[in-house]
Parts: structure tokens; C-alpha cells; sequence
């Protein structure tokens, strides 16, 4: 099966690759961040997850400097730069707003995006979230981070064992398979460096969005304090508890993930439209005329191509933006897209 | 009382949508002077405070099967709410206030913050006096009130350890009180939910915690709020329990006016081990009825238009559709159904449709016509 393609976003002199898939609202899937698009979506559980979600939203993919797909000469974990990439993915993508689901290495940064940028982010789940450091970070970070240096490939295994925990053999060799391909040593080190000490405890009471935090009851690396603490310091957050122990949102049952994942998000379906850049330059153009009031025979000759073709394309526009109607595709495209248009 | 949630009223017990994706808890929290508490909610329907006992944790006792398939089987026909107090569970554990104003204080934060008019109570233990005073106080908060286990006299319900022992017990922050209280509770249960029971009330609260439970509720007293309580109650007891024998279940049913009396076979002192069967049928049958009983008064008052727009409504007709059978607008439409829902006294066209199912629609036609 083809992958969706990988975009790419110049961001402070580097590329970053991102991807999306998928129609409807937009969905920032931010699930772990030493990711590598590509390698992550030939996970089939991986996968699986993506394509459902893509479903009933545009799913926003990415990997960050140093990581994956993007220019690996350079990275940084810090929250200002994550805030700073998150800000200018969104300007680039045309979002003013997204849903972010997060899990993982990235839950902890997302909550400190929601807490830094609350107008950018319409509703934020969690699964695996910690406000602050793991308690046992002071013991365990040192001679994990010694192994590195020595014995890289063990040090990762490790970390990839922690994630995912309580899944299954193979899950914790893909895992290390996969952070091998997405991250050198020393990117990884670096992320820890940058990342195991982070403490947003001050920074929950300032995420004002919808916010649901998963929580996997056997989860050994956020459990039932991590996870309180998080839903309890966030102003109306909600706490769900559920059955397993992994780290990865797709283990062990998808569904029992995605049922309250989706009825959560929902809520926002219709509400908010994404940007002009969810769509291709040649989608934007039909848009544009479609405000106009042009019929799609005029569109057609105007562009040089079919009437089937010109009557596909808004339909996938349609699609994309999840609007109903011609009527709608008119409203939007005069709004999102007016100034383009003058 | 200022409600310290972020929330709007009513969206408190919100995320409808998500409710009905999951047969899990929703847990939330409540910002409140002792601290942030938390609450669970699972299921849909009218509203029911489930209290059995003051030793929780919403999560802890969430695990045990037998505990979990109790309330799921609540939450088929309720909206179960359960709660940790604070000091208690995944509420902020630094500041309990047991004390019997404490309680009443936190209870009534609680459920107005809920945003809901009016709640049936299911109260257990030592849960029992203070569910008891808080609904003689609050009649305008409280629908129903069931009490299982339990007693209005605390002396009763708290085993009687001399200050020496208690001092022995909690010191240095051991499990032994916990054990103690998880042992008493645990009467008539079997090793597996005993030893699960043990567990569970070490991971709710502090040793100190703990031993002031013990002690306040030796003061627990609400034996002068039973000739106050002006709404239906139901005592329930296990005919066997050797803490609270049911000649105690008996004396308190017979000290509040009106109150059913039910005794159940099995010697478990709480509700949701041992044969939770007929447990289920009395209280469903019991915290049921105000529903149906209480939308009736107004129902003599619809007029013929109002009962054919509720016929529609049942048969799932939307306003548009209703209105063009009718050869009226939709927006007259939607006023009459709002006439209906005032005088039902209903929030939703889902509701009047079931108290429509429920027969009382041809019990009000067969009135009127006669």
C-alpha cells in the first residue's frame, strides 16, 4: 500500500517533513517524538490507528528536526522550539486552530504547547501524559544515559522497552528498530538531555481547552499519580482510565482507544474549518471559483480540463473541508480564502 | 457557595458524547476550599449519588470485578456518580474534614456544582447518617434516598478501639489501621474480596486519615434528621451482616415516616458482593420510580394538540415533519413541544418519548376521554 506523501516545511533553515492524511477537521497525531514518518507507518497497528482517525479528520504527521524524514544536522527538544514549531506548522498549514491527540514523549510538550498557545489548540487528548520528571529519573537517568555512550544499541533498546511496556516481544524490537532509523545517538541523547527532566506541573492550570487524558492502568512509566496529576491540575479535565499497559496508543485494543478518542473530538467536527493549505494550489483555484458562482462547466474551461475533472476536484475539496454542500464550499472559500482571491 | 470549577453548570457531567463510547468511569475534578476532589461518572439516565462508605477510591474499587459490574449495572438505568472525599483516593489528600459539618458542607459543593436539579442518593456505611442529614436538610436537592448497610447512629458503624490503640495502630504511618477498617468492612466476604478489600483501603487514604475516619464517625448522629426526612426512602440490608445486623436496618426504616424496609439473604455487609441480584431489582425498582412518578403531576394538563405532537415525537417524527402533518410551522412546533416538556417536567424530546413509551400517554388519553 502507497504512503501518503511527505511534505515539507522550511523551519529555521532546515526542512521539516510532516504528512496528511485524510478528510475533515484537522488532528495534529503527535505519538512520540523520536518518529520517522515513514518507518512508523509501516507499523500495521500504527497505521491502523492513522487511517481510522483519517477518517473523520485531516491527520497532521510529523517529524521533528533531527528526526525521521526532516534534516537531521541539527534538533531541539526544548519547549521553545517546540512551541516554535508548532506555531509555524500550524501558519504554514493555514490552521489558526487544531485538535492535538498526543501520547507518549510527546504528551509532556504538548501540554506545555496547550498551556503556551491555548488560542491554537481547540481540544488536546492525552494518553501517558507526566506533568513532571518520572520519580525514579535521579536513579535511572545516569547509567542509562553512560550506556549511550558505550552501548548505544542496549541504551535504546532500553528506552524502547519502557515505552512499550507489557506489549509484546516483537513491539519492543520494532520500537527499536524503528528509534535506530528515526534517530542517531546522538540525537537521542540529546532528547533525553532535553527532555526527562521537564516539569510543566506550573503550566497545567493554564491549558484552557477541552483536555482528556487517557491512562493505561498497568502503564509503569505514567501511572495512576502521573495521570492524576495531570487531569486534576487542569481546569475541567477529564481522567479515563482504561485496561492495558502499553505506552503505544495502538496496543493492546484499538477500539477501546478510539471510541472515546472520536466521541471526544467530535464535539468540534463542524465547528472549525481548517485552511486554505489542507488543499492542493489547483483545489484552492476551483474553490476560489466556486465562490465566484462559477458552474463547474465555466471552472472546466477556465483550467483547461474535463467537466469530470473539474466536478472531482470539488468534490474532494468538499470532502476534505467535510462541508456538505456546494453552498457551503462558496462560504468557506469567500472566508478562508477571499484575500488569496482579490 | 461559589462553584470554583472552570466549568459552565451543567457541563460538569458533560461529555455526553463520550459517556456513551465507554462503559468506564469519567473521572473529573472539582475545585473546592479543601482541595481538588474527585468525582466519577459513568452510565446515563437520571442522576444517583452512590456513596457506599467513606473509605474510597474511585479507581482502587473500580478495579474489582464484582465492584465494577455493581455500578455498571446502575449505570444501565442511572447516571452514577461516586465520589473521593478529600483526604480520600484521587481527591488532594492534605485537607479532610470528616467532621459532620465538613461533610455536609462538601457534599452540598458537590452536587451543586453538578449542575443538575435534583439527585437520588444510594449511601452505604458510614456513608449512611450523613446522606441521612444531608437529604433532611436539602429536600429541594434530594429525589430519593436509599441506605444499605447502614445506620443513623455512628457508634454503630465504627468498631469501638480504646485512644491506646488507635495510638498503637497508626503509628508510624503502618497499614494496621487500614487493615482493621478493611477487615470490618469486609465482613461477610470471602478471602479473594477480602484481601482485595485490604488493598483497596490502603491505596485510598493516609494512616491518619485512616484513624480520624474512625474517630468522627463514632460521632456521626443523625438520628434527630429521620422524623425531618419528607422524601421517599428505602432501607436495604443483608439479613446476615454481623457488623450492622439487620435488626438495626429495621429500627431505622421504622424511625422515617413512609420508609420500605427489604432484607436480603447473604451476610455481606456491602452491597456489591455476595448475590447482587435482588439488591439491583429493589433499588432499580425503588430509584426508578421517581421518574416516571414524579413527571406525572402536569401530564392532566396537556391539551389534544400537545398529545398528538407527543404521538409524533414517539414515533421519531422531527419538528419538520411534525409540523407538515399537522399543516403548521415547525417553530409552532417546537413551541408546543415546549409546553410538553414544561408540564412533563422533562428536558428532552428522548425523555417525553419515553414517558410517552412508558403507557402513561394512554393512561392520560383514556382520562381525559372519559
Amino acid at each position: 500500500m502507497l504512503g501518503p506523501s511527505v511534505r515539507r516545511l522550511e523551519h529555521r533553515g532546515h526542512r521539516v517533513a510532516y504528512a496528511v492524511h485524510g478528510n475533515g477537521p484537522p488532528l495534529l497525531c503527535d505519538l512520540g517524538r523520536l518518529h520517522h514518518l515513514d518507518v512508523f507507518w509501516r507499523h500495521p497497528g500504527y497505521r491502523r490507528l492513522v487511517e481510522r482517525l483519517a477518517q473523520e479528520f485531516s491527520v497532521i504527521r510529523l517529524d521533528r528536526p533531527g528526526c525521521g524524514m526532516s534534516d537531521r544536522s541539527s534538533a531541539d527538544f526544548t519547549v521553545p522550539a517546540e512551541v516554535e514549531l508548532f506555531d509555524h506548522l500550524l501558519d504554514h498549514l493555514g490552521l489558526e486552530q487544531v485538535a492535538v491527540f498526543a501520547s507518549g514523549t510527546s504528551s509532556q510538550v504538548m501540554l506545555a504547547v496547550a498551556a503556551l498557545r491555548p488560542e491554537r489548540i481547540s481540544r488536546l487528548v492525552l494518553l501517558g501524559a507526566r506533568a513532571s520528571p518520572h520519580p525514579e529519573t535521579d536513579a535511572q537517568y545516569p547509567p542509562l544515559r553512560a550506556l549511550l555512550e558505550t552501548e548505544p544499541r542496549l541504551a535504546i533498546r532500553i528506552v524502547a522497552q519502557t515505552t512499550a511496556a507489557g506489549g509484546a516481544e516483537t513491539t519492543v524490537d520494532w520500537l527499536a528498530d524503528a528509534y535506530t532509523r528515526a534517530v542517531s545517538g546522538d540525537v537521542m541523547r540529546q532528547f533525553l538531555d532535553e527532555s526527562v527532566w521537564l516539569d510543566v506541573r506550573e503550566l497545567l492550570e493554564r491549558v484552557c481547552c477541552p483536555t482528556l487524558v487517557l491512562h493505561r492502568r498497568e502503564d509503569r512509566l505514567a501511572d495512576l499519580s502521573a495521570s492524576r496529576e495531570v487531569a486534576a491540575g487542569i481546569p475541567g479535565a477529564i481522567l479515563l482510565p482504561l485496561d492495558g499497559a502499553s505506552g503505544l496508543p495502538w496496543e493492546p485494543d484499538l477500539d477501546a482507544l478510539l471510541k472515546p478518542l472520536a466521541g471526544f473530538l467530535k464535539p468540534d467536527l463542524h465547528t472549525r474549518l481548517p485552511g486554505p493549505l489542507m488543499l492542493t494550489p489547483r483545489e484552492q483555484e476551483v474553490a476560489r471559483m466556486v465562490a465566484q458562482g462559477l458552474t463547474n462547466a465555466q471552472i472546466a474551461e477556465r483550467l483547461g480540463i474535463g467537466r469530470r475533472t473539474a466536478e472531482s476536484h470539488i468534490q474532494h475539496v468538499r470532502n476534505r473541508l467535510g462541508l456538505s454542500s456546494r453552498a457551503e464550499l462558496a462560504a468557506w472559500s469567500a472566508v478562508s480564502l477571499g484575500e488569496a482571491a482579490g | 457557595m461559589g462553584v470554583g470549577s472552570a466549568m459552565a453548570p451543567g457541563d460538569t457531567l458533560a461529555a455526553d458524547s463520550l459517556r456513551g463510547f465507554s462503559s468506564e468511569q469519567l473521572i473529573r475534578f472539582l475545585r473546592t476550599p479543601r482541595g481538588r476532589v474527585a468525582y466519577g461518572v459513568v452510565g446515563s439516565g437520571p442522576p444517583l449519588l452512590l456513596d457506599l462508605g467513606r473509605a474510597n477510591h474511585l479507581e482502587a474499587f473500580w478495579r474489582h470485578p464484582a465492584y465494577r459490574l455493581f455500578v455498571q449495572r446502575l449505570a444501565r438505568h442511572f447516571t452514577v456518580i461516586r465520589w473521593d472525599r478529600p483526604g480520600f483516593g484521587l481527591s488532594d489528600r492534605d485537607a479532610p474534614d470528616l467532621s459532620e459539618a465538613g461533610e455536609l458542607c462538601q457534599i452540598e459543593h458537590l452536587v451543586r456544582s453538578l449542575g443538575i436539579d435534583r439527585l437520588a442518593i444510594l449511601a452505604g456505611h458510614d456513608s449512611g447518617p450523613i446522606m441521612i442529614d444531608f437529604a433532611a436538610r436539602h429536600p429541594d436537592l434530594v429525589s430519593r434516598l436509599g441506605l444499605f448497610g447502614t445506620s443513623a447512629d455512628g457508634r454503630l458503624l465504627a468498631p469501638s478501639l480504646p485512644p491506646l490503640v488507635l495510638e498503637t495502630l497508626t503509628r508510624q504511618e503502618s497499614l494496621a489501621i487500614h487493615q482493621v477498617v478493611a477487615a470490618t468492612l469486609a465482613s461477610g466476604f470471602d478471602a479473594q474480596a477480602t484481601s482485595w478489600l485490604v488493598n483497596a483501603v490502603e491505596e485510598a487514604a493516609g494512616a491518619q486519615t485512616i484513624r480520624r475516619l474512625l474517630e468522627e464517625t463514632t460521632h456521626l448522629d443523625a438520628r434527630p434528621s429521620l422524623p425531618l426526612l419528607r422524601i421517599p426512602v428505602l432501607v436495604l440490608h443483608r439479613r446476615g451482616d454481623h457488623l450492622v445486623p439487620s435488626a438495626v436496618g429495621r429500627k431505622l426504616a421504622g424511625a422515617i415516616e413512609g420508609a420500605s424496609f427489604e432484607v436480603f439473604p447473604g451476610a455481606e455487609h456491602l452491597p456489591f458482593e455476595g448475590d447482587v441480584e435482588p439488591v439491583l431489582r429493589a433499588l432499580t425498582r425503588f430509584l426508578g420510580e421517581g421518574e416516571s412518578a414524579e413527571a406525572a403531576p402536569g401530564a392532566e394538563l396537556l391539551s389534544a394538540r400537545e398529545l398528538q405532537v407527543i404521538r409524533m415525537v414517539t414515533q421519531g417524527l422531527t419538528s419538520g415533519q411534525i409540523g407538515y402533518r399537522l399543516g403548521i410551522g415547525r417553530r409552532t412546533v417546537e413551541a408546543h413541544l415546549e409546553h410538553v416538556r414544561l408540564k412533563l417536567g422533562v428536558r428532552s424530546r428522548a425523555q417525553i418519548a419515553a414517558w410517552a413509551a412508558s403507557g402513561q400517554l394512554r393512561e392520560v388519553v383514556q382520562k381525559s376521554a372519559s
